[in-house]
């Protein structure tokens, strides 16, 4: 019984791994320092290939079937309208400056100046910036997900970006994906945000193609002394997409992470790894989320809180509303290591029902390992509430608008964790947009 | 008298484990290893029939196989077990004993060091005891006044010589030969347990009780209990264990199967106190034992009462399977590790009827270099209508060297299910030490009565008899002297 799927799409993959610098469509050369990351991950990635639900992390997301295909390694750059994506993605009021990506390459042309201390590099000034060779693969990769050595080895290039002031306005990053055959897309970003910077970040991704695309994006993040991080990710990918993302976040001292994760009906197969690890003391790491499935999707939401040091503090809430057929995952791991004293730990996890096809596996966990510690987790799968619901009829509401009310009553605990009221406002626009609950009223009414 | 939390924890982590002697009674020993002579022998040993050896060759079959790969998953790291290294048959050889007296003194007074002389259970607490001493039963009271009843209360081998028609419709209907590893390696090799059936409509006037010893060294013990509680029917059963100091590890694989039918309650309680090893984690017992009952019927119940105090390591998920509409399962444990124990423990409740109801409250103590997991899982399958779950683990750390951990797994396929999470872990807040210190209490009666009011939830759902020893358990466990 093995462990793991070594498919047709693996072979693919093993068969036409090349190293960069062989490589006739990198105008870039890599550092051998980062090459010898890039060569490592990839013998990880070929003993250990894809997990199979035989492992523990793996247990209720099942690749075997989004990975039954052969994603292509895309010869060329596809061409695509951004003009008019960009139009669409933008966020009305948020007045975010844009940085615009294609396939996880850096459109300059079509993105906005950044403000003074911001910089995104790309090709050889990321992959030559002296952070690259500090942190790159230093984070991510230790964790031994085989899909994050998978994106190590094939990433072309990666993204850097480089905070080094704080914004007066969010940034927005635009994740566009767009490929005529079945393509297997990966995507790196390395973020460095310097001591006290303040930020707010806007992270959407799209897809604007009708082919299968499998996207693997993997992020490295450091926020340094005293930073304010908050990011908002919100994933707007159609069914054709099957979707990795793993982001891994190291903070160091007073730092506070702020990290609100959304997902709605569209791609077929998610897998979110939000890791933050506090390494310095009297931080924060706060990650929210809110997912609404439909279809046969699956999602699925794998986080870790790693105490490592004495005096942080950490809050998680993640929300489930299935519609369809729809399976939910949500696995919460907090960790509180040795030593890590004084650490107030709280998760809370709930799921709404709304079609009997539907499907919730939750498994919030604790490991902890020191003793003056305050942890907790909670977690529900439920329903409406009848008496609220019946409060609402008497005060003249319909069934369909009392529902209707309560879900985004639901969904408001998560809402309002997002400090920007033109995000929340655009994030509320998609959760009614794709919400129905008509479907998921009972018979008769 | 140690006055500060350091001390005592001191103190109670390096106690050595008090129940630790060795009964000498002369034994008949198979050498050790594990073959299909093995299990030809002990089958043909206890003349069994043909169906139950057949069954026993499948247990091995599937043991073979499913021991090429040893679990991963468990919160800590399997010791190697040499399965061949371990003797799987042992049995007293004196036997078939009419009266109290004809029972080899030795044993008695075996059971008067633990506190249970057997009269005076007779006596005082109206409890049946069917003392198991390595395997075969020695002894089996007050079955008589449970005859009257038509309930039968008797060793397995017992129940496969006179009631083989109910051993064979029930055994292993619930933990099939091939759940497992260790259940597998019980179907092959199990040796004695007890068996009881509570015919319709009867409520057993008295809790039954077993008490497992391990005693002769080298020899696992692979024990079977089956009770079945027919239509309307009640029984409480009452498991206690000790086990004498040994060095080398212990493997206990047992099984416990129950089986509940309409309208009938099962009440399954548990102290556990086998030898945990020493202080420096050396020896110890192997407590990997499959527990599991079925609500077979409609407004049945099962309830799984644990305390679990002793044992190197301690790997067991006494589970419900609530397949009967408006069944209820339940699970109440208090584990508690200390030195350099392991617990991964915990329960399943499947659900699979509708209006199903389940309760699981569990309470984890851990101290010195102890690691202390729950791991449960509750899932409601796609036809459980209105199925509800209150689960609620906390655990409680003494000591900054040890680990408390939660693994709930939580699997819902119905809409219309409400199932309820909730886990805390904190040490004993200085607080509430200090309020008791200034109403005159010193530290360590504090903290024997913050952790007694912390596991009493369970306690109180344990049968008169058992609530007493569990108290005393874990008042050994912390406060250093004989309670």
């Amino acid at each position: 019984m093995s462990k793991s799927i070594f498919n047709s799409f693996y072979q693919y993959l093993i068969e036409n791994y090349r190293l960069p610098e062989d490589n006739q469509r990198n105008d870039v050369t890599w550092p051998k320092a980062l090459l010898e990351h890039k060569q490592k991950a990839f013998e990880f990635f070929k003993t250990h290939g894809f997990p199979s639900t035989k492992q523990e992390d793996w247990k209720y997301t099942n690749l075997a079937g989004p990975l039954q295909q052969v994603f292509h390694i895309p010869a060329n750059d596809t061409v695509a309208d951004l003009k008019t994506a960009i139009a669409n993605a933008s966020i009305k009021d948020a007045h975010a400056y844009h940085i615009v990506l294609l396939n996880g390459k850096w459109q300059r042309e079509l993105s906005d100046p950044l403000p003074d201390g911001v910089h995104f590099l790309d090709g050889k000034d990321a992959l030559h910036h002296y952070y690259a060779e500090e942190y790159f693969a230093s984070l991510a990769d230790p964790t031994g997900v085989s899909l994050v050595a998978m994106n190590t080895a094939f990433i072309p290039a990666f993204n850097l970006l480089h905070i080094q002031k704080s914004t007066d306005r969010p940034l927005h990053i635009m994740h566009f994906y767009a490929a005529n055959e079945p393509a297997f897309l990966p995507e790196r970003l390395l973020l460095v945000a310097e001591e006290s910077v303040q930020t707010q970040w806007i992270d959407t991704f799209h897809q604007l193609t009708s082919a299968p695309v499998f996207i693997n994006y993997v992020a490295e993040q450091f926020l340094k002394e005293h930073v304010a991080m908050d990011i908002f990710l919100i994933n707007q990918l159609p069914s054709s997409a099957v979707v990795f993302h793993h982001s891994e976040t190291y903070l160091h001292s007073q730092s506070t992470y702020h990290h609100v994760n959304f997902s709605f009906p569209g791609a077929g197969f998610i897998r979110n790894n939000i890791n933050a690890r506090m390494q310095g003391s009297s931080s924060e790491a706060n990650l929210w989320g809110l997912y609404l499935s439909g279809g046969q999707q699956l999602v699925d939401n794998h986080t870790i809180v790693d105490h490592q040091v004495a005096s942080c503090n950490s809050n998680e809430w993640y929300k489930g509303i299935l519609q369809d057929k729809s399976t939910g995952v949500f696995n919460g791991k907090i960790f509180v290591e040795k030593g890590a004293q004084k650490t107030n730990a709280f998760q809370k996890n709930n799921a709404i029902l709304l079609s009997r096809e539907a499907t919730v596996h939750a498994k919030p966990q604790l490991e902890i390992f020191a003793d003056d510690v305050k942890c907790s987790h909670g977690s529900t799968v439920g329903q409406m509430n009848e008496d609220a619901l019946f409060y609402l009829r008497t005060r003249g509401l319909s069934e369909l608008t009392a529902r209707q009310l309560l879900i985004e009553a639901f969904a408001y605990d998560i809402l309002s964790k997002v400090q920007n009221d033109a995000v929340a406002h655009h994030v509320m626009q998609l959760l009614r947009q794709h919400l129905h609950v008509e479907s998921a009223l009972p018979a008769g009414a | 008298m140690p006055t500060t939390d350091q001390d005592i924890l001191q103190k109670y982590s390096d106690q050595e484990y008090e129940f630790g002697f060795e009964t000498r009674v002369e034994m008949e020993i198979l050498p050790p290893g594990l073959n299909e002579e093995t299990v030809r022998f002990i089958s043909a040993k206890k003349e069994e029939p043909e169906w139950l050896l057949q069954w026993r060759l499948k247990g091995l079959e599937h043991f073979r196989r499913l021991s090429q790969e040893m679990p991963e998953w468990q919160n800590f790291k399997l010791p190697h077990i040499d399965f061949q290294a371990i003797s799987y048959y042992a049995a007293p050889k004196k036997r078939k004993l009419n009266s109290l007296d004809e029972v080899d003194p030795e044993i008695l007074a075996t059971f008067e060091k633990l506190g249970i002389p057997l009269e005076e259970q007779k006596v005082l607490a109206g409890v049946a005891v069917d003392a198991v001493m390595d395997s075969v039963s020695v002894k089996t009271t007050f079955q008589e006044k449970l005859r009257e009843k038509g309930i039968i209360f008797c060793s397995m081998g017992e129940a496969i010589k006179n009631h083989p028609d109910l051993v064979k419709k029930y055994l292993g209907s619930v933990v099939p030969y091939s759940d497992n590893v260790f259940a597998a390696l019980n179907a092959a090799v199990f040796s004695d347990g007890s068996f009881c059936y509570v015919p319709k409509g009867v409520r057993c006037p008295m809790e039954l009780s077993t008490y497992f010893r391990i005693n002769a060294s080298n020899t696992g013990q692979f024990e079977r209990t089956l009770i079945i509680a027919e239509e309307g029917a009640y029984v409480s059963y009452l498991e206690g264990c000790t086990a004498p100091k040994r060095d080398e590890n212990q493997l206990h694989a047992a099984v416990v199967e129950l089986i509940a039918l309409d309208h009938a309650e099962i009440k399954y309680s548990t102290v556990q106190n086998w030898f945990p090893g020493d202080k420096n984690g050396n020896g110890g017992v192997f407590n990997f034992v499959t527990k599991r009952g079925i609500c077979k019927g409609p407004h049945s119940k099962i309830s799984w009462t644990q305390v679990e105090t002793g044992s190197a390591i301690t790997w067991k998920y006494p589970s419900v399977i609530l397949q009967g509409d408006y069944s209820v399962g339940e699970f109440y444990s208090v584990a508690m590790t200390r030195n350099h124990q392991i617990a991964d423990t915990g329960t399943k409740m499947i659900h699979l009827g509708k209006h199903t109801r389940s309760r699981i409250i569990s309470k984890g103590i851990s101290a010195g270099y102890s690691q202390n997991s729950y791991r449960g899982q509750v899932r409601v399958g796609p036809r459980a209508d209105y199925a509800r779950n209150f689960t609620q683990c906390d655990s409680l750390l003494l000591g900054d060297k040890c680990g408390a951990h939660t693994f709930p797994y939580i699997d819902c396929q119905n809409p219309t299910a409400i199932l309820e999470h909730e886990a805390t872990t904190s040490k004993i807040a200085e607080d509430q030490i200090f309020y008791l210190n200034q109403r005159g209490l010193d530290t360590e009666k504090a903290v024997a009565l913050i952790v007694n009011g912390y596991a009493r939830e369970v306690l109180n759902n344990l049968p008169m008899e058992f609530a007493v020893e569990a108290q005393k358990l874990l008042a050994i466990s912390l406060d250093g002297s004989v309670g």
